[in-house]
């Protein structure tokens, strides 16, 4: 059992102090902390793998589940070998590569650990398997049912959001449950949107904020799962309950006991949030906003069980310290224009 | 206290689209009550975007809820609530 005293965030502040003494104190505790974080995430022997590489290299495993249940499956493509004649395996590694490409190159994290952990995913997961999910160690892709759904490695937003999952569970690793599951959900399509507009080099004005486009099966009327545009739009159809649940505001806040308290609908509002901040701030997303809703994740101040307004409050001081005053309005604003109020 | 019917939702994934059905044979709701009050017991694992199987069993005198995460569910049980979900 480990114990800390001292929390995440004054060793970080600490971190950034001038005396080099005090300095290398924090930063080696907080390597420390880091790595039980890890260690709890994937543990040990996984965790000892990832510590080996020295300097950031993308590592991809991809596997072929061939329609069973049994993870990780069979390795079908690692790091640098040819395309494979599967569409899903060549989609999984691009997607893979594309959302380690963002956190290295923009945010300077390498992996999801930030000590170079191969990026795992398996694919052709069970049978017509409407859904891709992280389990905790790696991503996993199904097929979709080709009725409703089509294969789940089909949008790099999807891949991104899904990697994300591990990035927040090695960080702030917010509680999945009610308002900080849905912060942990919104977190996840904000930065898989951001892979996807990264890849296409759009600005904030160019993208889509679609998550999940071409996913949806023909038939199905909807362009896509969600939009952090216009979130209540993305899809009207009776095959999938209706409209487009997700609220843009916290007046629609869904109080329920499904889906660990609606994590999937209410992070429609946090979502819409960040899309008016990227937009004001404009130019390219994920270096702004996206710089500020990142070090709000990992600086280790947000707590796990933190709720929306504690979540908007971070970012609104984040975009002060890092981008100064009018970021600070811009950020604030954004969250002004989903209900939330901040000081 | 016997067991009448169990209505079955899948909510959560990474669509968050619910799905019902419900099974409304006494015999068939008992065999998958028992199989649902065992598997509780399971570890929920840490998925993200991991489904979630809400059992809500109605017996002839309570009503009571069980949810189990898609790692809880028991493998010989998710094709039987898959066809049944899908069937809905």
């Amino acid at each position: 059992m480990h114990c800390t005293l001292v929390p995440p965030y004054i060793l970080q502040a600490l971190a950034r102090q001038d005396d080099p003494a005090v300095r290398d104190a924090a930063v080696r505790t907080l390597a420390f902390e880091k790595t039980f974080a890890v260690s709890r995430l994937i543990g040990d022997r996984a965790l000892r793998q990832a510590t080996a590489t020295t300097a950031p290299r993308l590592q991809r495993l991809i596997h072929d589940a061939l329609n069973g249940e049994d993870l990780p499956g069979e390795l079908v493509r690692r790091e640098g070998a040819p395309a494979s004649a599967d569409v899903a395996v060549n989609e999984a590694y691009e997607g893979l590569g594309d959302t380690w490409e963002l956190y290295l190159g923009v945010y300077g994290r390498n992996s999801i650990d930030d000590a170079g952990l191969a990026l795992s995913g398996t694919v052709h997961f069970s049978e017509q398997y409407d859904n891709a999910y992280w389990d905790g160690e790696q991503m996993v892709f199904g097929d979709g049912d080709g009725m409703l759904f089509n294969r789940f490695t089909i949008s790099v937003d999807v891949i991104g959001h899904e990697l994300t999952h591990g990035v927040t569970g090695a960080t702030a690793d917010l509680a999945y449950k009610n308002q900080s599951g849905a912060l942990n959900e919104s977190i996840s399509d904000v930065f898989g949107s951001m892979v996807k507009q990264y890849s296409l080099g759009q600005t904030a004005e160019e993208a889509d904020w679609l998550i999940g486009a071409g996913l949806l099966a023909e038939s199905v009327n909807g362009v896509a799962l969600r939009s952090m545009r216009a979130p209540g739009t993305a899809y009207d159809d009776e095959r999938l309950g209706g409209k487009d649940p997700q609220p843009a505001h916290i007046r629609d806040y869904l109080r329920t006991t499904s889906d660990n308290g609606g994590v999937h609908t209410n992070s429609g509002i946090p979502n819409h949030a960040f899309y008016l901040a990227a937009v004001a701030l404009g130019g390219n997303a994920w270096e702004r906003a996206g710089r500020v809703w990142f070090e709000t994740l990992t600086g280790g101040e947000l707590r796990s069980d933190a709720t929306f307004p504690q979540f908007a409050q971070l970012t609104v001081a984040t975009a002060e310290r890092l981008l100064g005053t009018e970021a600070r309005k811009a950020v604030a604003e954004a969250w002004a224009g989903v209900g939330l109020v901040t000081s | 206290m016997n067991v009448q019917r169990v209505v079955i939702t899948r909510s959560g994934g990474f669509t968050g689209i619910s799905v019902t059905a419900e099974v409304d044979d006494a015999d068939e709701a008992a065999k998958l009550t028992e199989a649902v009050r065992s598997a509780a017991d399971r570890p929920a694992g840490r998925g993200r975007d991991d489904f979630v199987y809400e059992f809500t069993i109605v017996t002839t005198e309570t009503t009571d809820r069980i949810d189990l995460t898609g790692s809880q569910l028991p493998r010989d049980l998710r094709p039987v609530v898959q066809a049944l979900l899908a069937r809905s």
